[in-house]
């Protein structure tokens, strides 16, 4: 706390504990169940692997460039050192943006700027030091989780984990710093976290479509993804690239050059860009929006409820459109009179394609929205905001049901965005879908995320205080989500199996999936709602 | 935790003598614990409608614990409360009809206009005719075409003012209303106080500006540590406290000549002067000097500071 540095890092310190942990865990879950599942020596692993090799070639969307994946290494790289970096640099963006504008919205550096007595450039080198930090405990816990993970089988480059981990956490400083430098020039928090993590997402697919499609190789050249995988360093081949790996740590100490440089410069609490002119009188459609609690919570979940719709939607979009090539590929591997054919007979439909590389992430990302939702609620309390609408003449049960119909209304509409862009694909490219299947696996996504949502209302209303509910609530998804994942490799019992909600969605692509599971959680959520209302009836209102 | 005591009008209205309907605010031994925090302690509270009742307390004295049990947005340990005969568990949805309210501090929606914010508290409260809401921006200066989050702190606490009085309520509860006002914009306040009670209004207000509340409020409160210390007319709390009194006689007079008299302290004589230090009813003094040879006195009123002050500073 002796410095500005210092109460950077420790303002940060819990969520980079957790990411890292979080981090480390999901490399030891990857593998230990590589191992189980495909052998403790590469010439077991190479008899599994490489008759797969050419589907993973296919599906290259969410992986990296199958290299080296008999050895444990080169197999934690294909799998998860492609999602890693847009992990660590969403950290990143959320953490640098929160230290430089969000401590300004909070009205918070105008103060330390007068306390501190330093320049304004002294001060945000310490900030950009907090993140530095924070980002090399992430670091230190993912690598010291992988070097315990893969440390008792052989053949693994331990010795490079060091050149690994640096290569993800220089990306995620340089996606940090260039969020400072947005911080600066826009005068909001959120929109310069959105900027960012925009550009940052549009790049990333850039990059797998252009390592995917020949046609678009040559845009790969335009993204900092394809300096990062240039090197591979827990691969058997691996030949270290100078250039590539110190791209972003320079990249890094531009930005924060930049960011520096405006912040020295320019009025404190404004961003450079001009804010837009306020309007002075209202518009029909402010009386519209603003006309009653249901219209103006609907209001304030529209844009988040469409953007999760598109992108949940861009994603099923890219299954899609990937599904006739991925199964022209399996069909190519394993002809149907073939003994293997007859093993993967089932998955070489596109209703089977899209169980598997749509609705095993769908139900997650919209447990996530619900997530998101939830938090939206409870915001409303800590801010102090419920408290001003809670002194007008509606109930609390009337104004906690219309938040919750609302936030149920927006996930239903994500649903449907997300609808409307897979059945768009699937006429557009011709992939031969069970239109009925793909609707009832869009739908059942539904109640599992309203479970979540009455869920975390119920918490939020019995807790005493709202601010414990996420983390636990996202601790029980994630539970919830390691359950289904691992169920098979560790031959989990049922009754287990029942507590995830990941499992109770089933696999709605398949004939043998029942509607029960959803129509339980939707009772769930219907329960939890009750448990919400007559929690939030008796509890003392915070008062933000 | 839920209220342990369930209401029964009935009960509620044997329990007590006077009518809490005749009350704009009544509570009955109202008590709010936070574990080993302190709430309000035993709260018994009646202001009368068409009062300008003043709240004083210091910070954590329990005022803003008092006014959110009134609002129905924490719930009493034990105690009742009502609003305009009103219980405020049972009717608080009808309560909040009839109330203005100003938190002393407060958040909105960042992003919205002041026009916005005021548009969409005039719907939750179905306020059809917005002319008054458009007179007070005015009167109070203020810009309704900026964004929340632009407005100085000044400027929230109109949004907040406005708020609170546009759809002329029957009680207004104002906690620190002119908490970032300008001194202009405070005179402006005190005359929509002295409006909103010329119109029978009760007005509930809490506030650490002494000079305020002696210049709108009929009737004071002081709370001190979670409990009701004083309730009285703010002239009667004035004047029972002790004051100085100098007497001037056409000769010298001896101190002992007063020393009967209960309500006197400190006599001391200089010359023809005494000066002494009187509590409550002046007459009883002023009869016995007069047969003295009384020739002129002077006295100086404690002010509400002082007499708000003697309730935190033991008497020397």
């Amino acid at each position: 706390m002796n410095s500005i540095f210092a109460k950077s890092f420790r303002d940060q310190r819990r969520g980079a504990v957790l990411l890292g942990l979080g981090l480390a865990f999901m490399l030891a879950v990857t593998i230990i169940g590589y191992v189980v599942q495909f052998g403790a020596t590469p010439a077991e692993r190479a008899i599994g692997l490489q008759a797969l090799l050419p589907i993973m070639e296919s599906v290259r969307l969410l992986a990296a460039e199958p290299l080296d994946i008999t050895t444990i290494g080169g197999f934690v790289t294909w799998r998860l050192f492609n999602l890693i970096p847009l992990f660590t640099g969403i950290f990143a963006i959320g953490v640098a943006t929160r230290l430089t504008r969000g401590e300004e919205e909070a009205r918070i550096s105008e103060m330390v700027v007068v306390a501190a007595s330093q320049s304004r450039t002294q001060i945000l080198l310490q900030l950009w030091l907090g993140l530095v930090t924070v980002l090399a405990v992430v670091g230190a816990l993912m690598g010291f989780g992988l070097w315990l993970s893969a440390r008792p089988f052989e053949g693994f480059a331990w010795n490079q984990i060091g050149l690994a981990v640096t290569n993800i956490m220089w990306h995620a400083l340089m996606w940090g710093s260039l969020a400072m430098v947005f911080a600066q020039v826009l005068s909001r928090r959120r929109h310069a976290v959105a900027v960012t993590l925009i550009l940052m997402v549009v790049l990333w697919f850039v990059y797998n479509l252009s390592v995917t499609l020949p046609q678009l190789h040559n845009l790969g050249a335009f993204t900092p993804f394809t300096a990062y995988a240039a090197n591979r360093p827990l691969t058997a081949d691996f030949v270290f690239k100078p250039f590539p790996y110190l791209l972003a740590p320079a990249l890094s100490v531009l930005f924060v050059g930049v960011a520096a440089v405006l912040y020295s410069r320019r009025d404190l609490g404004i961003g450079m860009l001009p804010a837009p002119r306020n309007r002075a009188a209202l518009t029909h459609s402010d009386a519209f929006w603003l006309g009653s609690l249901f219209r103006k919570t609907l209001r304030d979940t529209l844009v988040s409820a469409l953007s999760w719709g598109v992108g949940m939607g861009l994603f099923g979009a890219l299954v899609v459109g990937l599904s006739n090539t991925v199964i022209e590929t399996m069909q190519n591997l394993f002809p149907p009179d073939s003994p293997l054919g007859h093993l993967f007979g089932g998955s070489l439909s596109p209703n089977a394609f899209l169980g598997l590389a749509l609705f095993s992430f769908l139900p997650v990302l919209m447990a996530v929205y619900a997530i998101t939702s939830v938090a939206r609620w409870l915001s409303e309390e800590t801010s102090g905001r419920l408290e001003m609408v809670m002194s007008t003449p509606h109930a609390r049960t009337e104004l906690l049901a219309q938040h919750l119909l609302v936030l149920g209304v927006g996930m239903g509409l994500s649903v449907c965005v997300t609808g409307v862009f897979v059945f768009g694909t699937a006429a557009r490219f011709g992939v031969a879908l069970d239109y009925g299947y793909v609707l009832r696996g869009l739908v059942a996504t539904w109640p599992l995320a309203g479970l979540v949502l009455t869920g975390g209302a119920a918490m939020g209303a019995w807790f005493k205080r709202p601010g414990a509910v996420i983390p636990i609530l996202a601790a029980l998804v994630g539970g919830a989500f390691l359950i289904n994942l691992l169920s098979e490799l560790l031959m989990l019992p049922q009754v287990l199996l029942w507590t995830s909600i990941f499992y109770v969605y089933g696999r709605p692509m398949n004939d043998a999936w029942s509607a029960v599971g959803t129509l339980v959680m939707l009772a769930l959520a219907a329960l939890f709602g009750v448990v919400a209302a007559a929690g939030f009836e008796q509890r003392d209102l915070q008062r933000g | 935790m839920p209220s342990p005591i369930i209401s029964f009008r009935s009960e509620w209205d044997l329990l007590n003598n006077e009518s809490m309907s005749d009350f704009a605010i009544f509570t009955d031994q109202l008590t709010k614990t936070y574990g080993r925090a302190r709430g309000i302690q035993n709260v018994d509270l009646r202001v009368d409608v068409g009062d300008v009742f003043g709240f004083l307390g210091p910070n954590g004295a329990g005022k803003t614990t008092t006014i959110r049990l009134l609002l129905d947005h924490i719930r009493p340990t034990s105690g009742r409360a009502s609003i305009l005969g009103l219980d405020c568990r049972r009717d608080s949805v009808a309560i909040h009809r009839l109330i203005g309210y100003l938190p002393s501090e407060f958040a909105l929606w960042d992003d919205l206009t002041g026009a916005q914010t005021l548009e969409y508290f005039a719907n939750l409260r179905s306020l059809a005719d917005r002319s008054f809401m458009l007179d007070l921006a005015k009167r109070f200066d203020l810009d309704l075409s900026r964004r929340f989050r632009e407005y100085s702190r000044g400027n929230k606490q109109k949004v907040g003012i406005i708020q609170a009085f546009m759809h002329r309520p029957k009680l207004l509860i104002l906690d620190e209303p002119t908490s970032g006002l300008d001194p202009f914009n405070q005179q402006e306040f005190h005359r929509l106080v002295t409006e909103a009670r010329a119109a029978s209004a009760t007005i509930f207000l809490s506030s650490h500006l002494f000079g305020e509340v002696e210049r709108v409020c009929t009737r004071v409160g002081i709370v001190r540590a979670g409990e009701l210390v004083r309730v009285a007319q703010l002239a009667e709390l004035v004047t029972e406290r002790a004051r100085t009194l100098e007497l001037t006689f056409n000769a010298a007079v001896a101190p002992s000549v007063f020393a009967d008299l209960a309500n006197i302290q400190n006599v001391q004589a200089h010359g023809n002067v005494i000066v002494l230090t009187l509590r409550g009813e002046l007459g009883p003094t002023l009869q016995r000097a007069s047969g003295y040879g009384l020739t002129n006195v002077v006295t100086q009123e404690p002010t509400l500071e002082e007499a708000f002050m003697a309730y935190y500073t033991p008497e020397p």
